[in-house]
């Protein structure tokens, strides 16, 4: 019997949630104070620049190439702002979702996933979670090399998230690597994540199924 | 060229007023919101509006005040800027329209030439995509069964230069090759990403770049 055959379950740790959901609040609300501070003003910056460098009363050479590097630096200044702020909370996440911001995840980390998904919200903390925990798994369930299809759903307060691999499913043992990686997180927030196997199957037919709960 | 401007943010829209200014185009509408600038292109024909997406009405009334201007004076480009180069904001845009429209990042037009270009390309109906993203679009292979992993890799640098909405002779200046080369190119690239002939030239250049999303985004496309 392979390790991967054994289905893998993790609870939520007991007493668990507010902190975490205060936790995902807080790197929303720095993300927000970086974008709508420093970066909008670099952005306005950068045109301003870009005005004055028009406005050279002669053909100074020697000033335009300092105005081009000062430019550049503005530039690269703000990637390295977005990249901060996608760190502490996706923009895309906070903008459009759970189900849009992993979709565009999967094509910035070429992996081979389709996500199945409506426009339906499960709040700022829940979907952080949700969104970190399927970074860390997704990369381990694709090295099968196979499309894998993430479900997102929710009903009933929870926001449940299922990864199958088409007729063939998960590589179980993959699937498995995958539940270990993501469950602390996961249970830290009160929820829960398994790999199943779908009915009447023996070996596999593997699926993930992360469950958590919404503010 | 006549251009409206929409944008919450004050000293950026000022200092964008001024760049076009400063780039001898006449500035017929600045605009806070989206609002705002539908009742002063009503008064005020305009050859390009520029929209910020994040701006009122709504989180994203840049894109749905576009939708609206589109449908309202279809010969109308509309250059929506952002702070995020996004594949979900993209394909909104495509979805709004797949001529004369554009999408950059702030920063990335504040300088009068590029500014220009961009207008300009617009205003002649072709699509302007920011090209980290364009070439982040064509790059990423599927798993299996990839039409775009049939392109050659000339095919591919063409189609990357199509995406970001360059003419024939554009791409044609890029490559150091003849419109005719890219003629050929672009045909086989409509050939293998199975495009159908009766679509117009314009039309099949954006589904070359949308075929690639749609099989990477599934059903929400």
């Amino acid at each position: 019997m392979t390790r991967g055959s054994v289905p893998r379950t993790y609870a939520p740790t007991p007493g668990s949630g507010a902190g975490v959901r205060e936790h995902w609040m807080q790197r929303l609300e720095l993300e927000r104070e970086l974008h709508d501070g420093a970066s909008l003003r670099l952005s306005a910056l950068s045109v301003r620049l870009g005005v004055a460098r028009h406005q050279l009363s002669a053909h100074d050479l020697a000033v335009e190439n300092l105005i081009d590097e000062v430019h550049e630096e503005l530039v690269a200044a703000l990637h390295e702002l977005r990249r901060l702020g996608s760190k502490l909370y996706p923009p895309v996440l906070h903008a459009s979702g759970l189900a849009v911001a992993i979709g565009d995840v999967a094509v910035a980390m070429r992996l081979p996933v389709e996500v199945v998904g409506g426009a339906q919200r499960f709040g700022p903390a829940s979907e952080g979670v949700a969104y970190s925990a399927l970074v860390t798994c997704l990369p381990i369930v694709c090295r099968a090399g196979a499309r894998v299809a993430v479900d997102i759903g929710g009903a009933d307060g929870e926001l449940s998230v299922r990864l199958s691999g088409g007729s063939r499913g998960l590589d179980p043992d993959l699937a498995v690597e995958a539940v270990d990686a993501m469950s602390e997180a996961v249970a830290a927030a009160g929820g829960s994540c398994e790999m199943v196997r779908r009915p009447a199957t023996e070996e596999g037919d593997s699926m993930i199924v992360v469950m958590l709960p919404c503010e | 060229m006549r251009v409206a401007v929409a944008e919450d943010l004050f000293v950026f829209r000022d200092g964008l007023g001024m760049l076009l200014e400063a780039a001898g185009h006449e500035v017929v509408a600045r605009a806070g919101d989206g609002d705002e600038l539908v009742a002063a292109l009503a008064d005020q024909p305009a050859d390009v509006s520029i929209l910020d997406i994040k701006m009122p009405p709504g989180a994203e009334g840049g894109l749905t005040t576009g939708a609206q201007l589109r449908a309202d004076y279809p010969d109308m480009g509309l250059l929506f800027l952002s702070h995020y180069s996004e594949l979900h904001y993209l394909m909104r845009i495509l979805g709004i329209g797949a001529e004369g429209v554009g999408y950059r990042l702030k920063e990335r037009i504040a300088s009068v030439e590029t500014l220009t270009d961009t207008l300009n390309r617009i205003a002649d109906g072709e699509v302007v995509i920011e090209p980290a993203l364009a070439k982040r679009l064509v790059e990423k292979p599927r798993a299996e069964d990839d039409q775009l992993a049939s392109l050659s890799q000339r095919e591919r640098e063409v189609l990357r230069l199509m995406a970001e909405g360059r003419s024939n002779a554009g791409i044609a200046g890029q490559l150091v090759i003849g419109v005719k080369t890219v003629e050929k190119f672009i045909a086989g690239i409509f050939d293998k990403l199975e495009l159908r002939s009766d679509e117009s030239s314009q039309n099949r250049r954006v589904l070359a770049v949308l075929s690639y999303l749609r099989a990477e985004q599934g059903p929400r496309l």
